[in-house]
């Protein structure tokens, strides 16, 4: 593990204070951002809407968006899911991941919100608890490669 | 409903765009807070504990089951309680499922409680919890999470002038009043094992265990957000006792 620097309960006392108000900063951003979030107005879907929010691409569309991406050196997360899906990069990628909110309002349905890549680290539980570990997320410049399926870890 | 306006999808896009480059910044400083975290000095652990598991009796060294990391929720769980916290139970909820993948990140997350060690392996499986967890009242009282019951009769009064509603609804809903159930506090605190050393890396209490809200980060992304006005946390139930909760869960054991 990391070198550390290692002193008493009280030393550390006023370093811990110093970052709690920087926490508490962040929280209170965060709360901030969670009422902005509810201020844009709302989108009305039309009737018999086709689920069409941009997460997922036809094959065709897909190889035009990443033919760049074929000719270069695929990243190891991409390498790495694309084999555990039992599918190839080009069929991986045309689904992307994201969370979307909705309202009822009377009888039609308003889109209010849309996120995707880091934005949807809310979702992930284990990276906030990472950041609070000693060693943190402790990925290095491959992010993600070491999920598994919940049943496929190794003893 | 909030009081709102109807608009095209260029106006959202456009106010969605400013949010995102906001969003983002709030991304950054949670990544710099990270690293400040581990930036703080490390506190040696030099006392001895005494856990009792469900597998015998541990010490702190035995609970990183052979990780380098221990990450530790203190679940209000005291020993006049008959149930555990339901607000700490909805964070065990969050937070159980991830615990395999923690492995896999050298870590190993558990509960300490101050409650014997048999009444939290029944409420366990009454939850259908997989973390491990552990009854160990001088440690959570060491940490500042459990207090004795002659020192909250010192300080209850202040706070039962102006009580936070959860205050008394949660006390109730575990089987005690307000003085048993101030006896416990919640938190969470991080150990790492080093050559042979244990430290204590962090803690935090407070609103800082929203990170182990699922729902709160959810709902801060929902058309109606926490929509709890000064009630925070009174609409928390167990899982297994909202009404709509299925009854092939198992029926609850309240004693």
């Amino acid at each position: 593990m990391t070198e550390h620097e290692v002193v008493s309960r009280e030393e550390r006392a006023a370093a811990r204070e110093r970052l709690l108000a920087r926490e508490k900063g962040h929280t209170r951003v965060g709360d901030e951002l969670a009422r902005e979030r509810r201020e844009p107005p709302w989108v009305r879907l039309e009737k018999q809407h086709t689920f069409d929010f941009g997460f997922s691409r036809s094959e065709a569309q897909t190889r035009g968006a990443v033919a760049p991406m074929l000719e270069a050196a695929t990243p190891p997360i991409l390498e790495h899911m694309t084999r555990e899906t039992g599918t190839d990069l080009v069929g991986y990628l045309t689904e992307a991941p994201g969370f979307d909110a909705f309202i009822a309002d009377g009888g039609s349905i308003c889109h209010r919100y849309s996120t995707t890549a880091r934005g949807l680290e809310f979702l992930t539980g284990y990276y906030p608890i990472l950041d609070r570990a000693p060693k943190g997320r402790d990925e290095g410049g491959s992010s993600q490669t070491w999920i598994r399926r919940h049943d496929e870890y190794s003893a | 409903m909030a009081k709102h306006r109807t608009g095209t999808r260029e106006e959202w896009l456009a106010a969605r765009q400013d949010l995102l480059l906001r969003e983002k910044e709030h991304t950054l400083l949670g990544d710099d807070l990270a690293r400040r975290r581990r930036e703080l000095p490390w506190v040696p652990v030099d006392r001895e504990y005494r856990f009792e598991t469900e597998g015998g009796p541990k010490s702190l060294a035995e609970l990183f089951d052979g990780r380098s990391q221990l990450l530790v929720y203190h679940f209000m769980f005291g020993p006049s309680y008959e149930a555990g916290c339901p607000t700490c139970s909805s964070i065990a909820d969050s937070f159980d499922g991830v615990v395999t993948h923690l492995r896999a990140r050298d870590a190993t997350m558990i509960c300490v409680s101050s409650a014997p060690i048999d009444t939290l392996a029944t409420f366990k499986r009454r939850m259908g919890w997989s973390f491990a967890w552990a009854s160990a009242p001088e440690f959570n009282a060491d940490f500042g999470f459990s207090y004795p019951e002659e020192q909250v009769r010192g300080w209850i009064d202040q706070v039962l002038a102006d009580p936070p509603p959860i205050l008394g609804q949660n006390a109730e809903a575990s089987g005690t009043d307000a003085v048993g159930y101030v006896t416990e506090s919640f938190g969470f605190s991080s150990f790492a094992a080093d050559d042979g050393a244990i430290y204590h890396t962090y803690s935090t209490t407070g609103r800082g265990v929203e990170f182990l809200m699922g729902y709160y980060g959810i709902l801060d992304r929902s058309p109606l957000g926490r929509d709890e006005g000064e009630a925070f946390q009174t609409w928390i139930r167990r899982h297994d006792e909202y009404e709509w909760a299925s009854s092939d869960r198992g029926k609850p054991s309240r004693r």
